[in-house]
């Protein structure tokens, strides 16, 4: 570790927290339908669109009919773009004759964006038309952000209502969602990484001669494989920085290209490896100070906000320590940054920028539900591995995805509440509601609805050699931790992989559909259930028993709960993956 | 044959989490809110 790398990270930081308070509250006002500097552009189109859909913007919505029209809503933009997905070789905009996508990818792929996981079992730009990337791809990474933000919402003002029965209106949320703060964030980004360097074009790709031509073996259709010299190297083009853009302040994470924010085309330079992580963390982070505003409690917002940083710094001290201590077993290689050999330990990495910036980036990426990825988590250590699959495993509620990472970690508040309710021996109290047992049991299943897809599909994955053991690249404890990242990616809508698993087969493909659905709608639901029964309740003045949200002892109750609920739920399955690889290596066994 | 096993996959899904909605609501009945 060196004090250029921390200077780095409490950099991005501070730009965080600084930007936390101004676009916290303009969203408050922008959900409360205050006036803001932005209505002028925004409200004339957002009438027009109420106008010509029919939406009455007054309607208030029950929980049940919120929560319907957001499946009603997922379900009809997911099969039209599973629809463009099987008809893209028909369609314009496709410079490069690509085929239709293959039915059980075309689903996955359609479910992936709706759910805003963006996990991706294809190569990109290898498979996906312009007009599919743009028209379905690009759209879900703004519906589906704009959707986890109205979601929130909804859960925020179910705490601030006051015997109401009404949550919002969902088109209205998602809507504002959209064009106060998604559009308008994605358009300036957008332009700044087009003035650095990444691509925003129709124009079919590039085939450029190789300066130093290389021998490979070919495996041809007919199945043989040849030793070919290649001596031209085809390069992607396309409207990348329009995509990129929301890819990150969405937390989306879907790359226009297969390596990612690794590739040159999509994160340029260290200028926009900074924006990049920036950008996944400015919404999520502003929504804490959101909600303190929105329910009249700043203190609380700024309580969740540092429960979020203490996970986060605990996340990138693991990752940006092992990653920089390298692998003992490579005894004579010298790992060590020096003036002649930059970096270090550098197996997985970013190599344009270093160690710090890759740990941040694999950190930022899995504490939010972003899943975009600058380094190779699968070659990570051990150690520095299990980061980004604790992140995701925790429920990714550190920041967390836009909208999905404050109603997580409100559902984590609920349970905090009640367990210091129950170390009192007082009926819970949260900001004056009463927590009761319908709200604890609709939590409960809402924290539980994970693990046990996660386990489920990881176990019956590790069962079946032939479709599931068959596609991994490694064996062994390693291999397991690629099935046990796979499955935890898919239900916790990130979309990362650790890569070495082939996921394009038709049990990968099926399994994770399902895996990412039941992580998206099946924990969203009792979460709004929570947010409508809370809604309804009366304010409960505060007494000597209520248990304060805003002071640092509610904080460090806050992060023991989250690491308790998730220790209890994963450590087995951890301790047979990352944990072992780890002693196995100290004991100097690898896996191949 | 293919496309019409995927969308059932998805019309299947999205039924139960309605039907799941509905199972949620019929919960809080059994407890009205204080």
């Amino acid at each position: 570790m060196t004090a250029n790398g921390w200077l780095q990270i409490g950099l991005f930081f501070a730009l965080i927290l600084l930007c936390a308070k101004p676009l916290g509250v303009y969203m408050a006002k922008v959900f409360g339908r205050e006036k803001t500097f932005f209505d002028v552009v925004a409200r004339p189109v957002e009438r027009l669109i109420y106008k010509l859909t029919g939406i009455d913007e007054e309607h208030e919505m029950k929980w049940t009919e919120y929560a319907i029209a957001m499946l009603v809503f997922s379900f009809v933009t997911m099969i039209v773009t599973y629809a463009i997905e099987r008809m893209q070789h028909w369609l314009p905009l496709n410079p490069q004759g690509l085929a239709n996508v293959e039915p059980a990818l075309a689903l996955n792929t359609a479910a992936s964006f709706t759910t805003n996981t963006n996990w991706q079992s294809y190569v990109p730009e290898a498979t996906m038309s312009y007009l599919t990337q743009m028209v379905t791809l690009a759209y879900h990474n703004f519906a589906s952000a704009a959707v986890g933000m109205a979601l929130a919402i909804a859960f925020v003002r179910g705490i601030a209502g006051r015997e109401k029965k009404t949550l919002g209106n969902f088109w209205v949320d998602t809507t504002r969602a959209t064009l106060w703060v998604l559009l308008p964030g994605s358009l300036i980004l957008a332009l700044v990484l087009v003035s650095q360097g990444v691509v925003q074009n129709f124009r079919p790709y590039d085939t450029v001669p190789l300066v130093q031509p290389f021998q490979a073996q070919v495996t041809g259709t007919d199945g043989k494989t040849t030793t070919q010299t290649i001596s031209t190297q085809t390069i992607g083009q396309g409207p990348v920085a329009s995509q990129e853009a929301i890819k990150m302040l969405g937390t989306n994470g879907g790359g226009f290209f297969n390596a990612n924010s690794a590739h040159p085309f999509e994160n340029p330079n260290a200028l926009t490896n900074f924006l990049e992580m920036f950008a996944i963390f400015v919404i999520p982070g502003a929504l804490t100070v959101t909600l303190g505003r929105m329910v009249k409690s700043p203190g609380h917002g700024w309580a969740i906000f540092a429960a979020m940083s203490a996970l986060f710094f605990a996340g990138v001290l693991v990752s940006y320590w092992a990653e920089s201590h390298g692998n003992p077993l490579l005894h004579n290689v010298n790992t060590a940054a020096t003036a002649m050999q930059s970096g270090g330990n550098m197996e997985g990495k970013e190599v344009r920028f270093g160690i710090a910036n890759s740990a941040l980036f694999a950190t930022a990426t899995t504490d939010a539900s972003c899943g975009a990825v600058n380094a190779m988590h699968d070659s990570f250590m051990p150690l520095g591995g299990i980061v980004p699959m604790v992140n995701i495993l925790l429920g990714e509620i550190v920041f967390g995805g836009v909208g999905a990472g404050l109603y997580g970690m409100l559902i984590f508040v609920v349970v905090t509440v009640f367990i210091a309710g129950l170390m009192v021996g007082r009926t819970p109290e949260y900001l004056g509601k009463k927590i009761e047992s319908y709200d604890v049991q609709m939590s409960m299943l809402y924290v539980l609805i994970f693990p046990f897809s996660v386990l489920l599909f990881a176990a019956a994955t590790v069962l079946m050699p032939n479709l599931g053991l068959a596609s991994l690249n490694n064996s062994g404890p390693h291999g397991l931790s690629e099935i046990l990242y796979a499955y935890a990616s898919a239900t916790g809508n990130n979309g990362s992989a650790f890569a070495g698993l082939n996921a394009n087969t038709h049990w990968y493909n099926l399994s994770i559909t399902v895996a990412m659905l039941v992580g998206r709608f099946l924990m969203i639901v009792p979460m709004l259930a929570v947010a409508g029964n809370l809604a309804q309740k009366k304010l409960v003045p505060p007494s000597a028993g209520t248990f304060p949200v805003n002071t640092p002892l509610f904080t460090v109750l806050l992060v023991g709960v989250i690491l308790i609920v998730g220790a209890l739920t994963f450590f087995p399955a951890l301790a047979l993956g990352p944990i072992l690889e780890h002693l196995q290596m100290l004991a100097g066994k690898i896996y191949a | 044959m293919w496309d019409f096993g995927m969308v059932a996959m998805g019309v299947a899904f999205f039924a139960i989490a309605i039907l799941y909605v509905r199972g949620c609501e019929l919960l809080v009945k059994k407890e009205p809110a204080k």
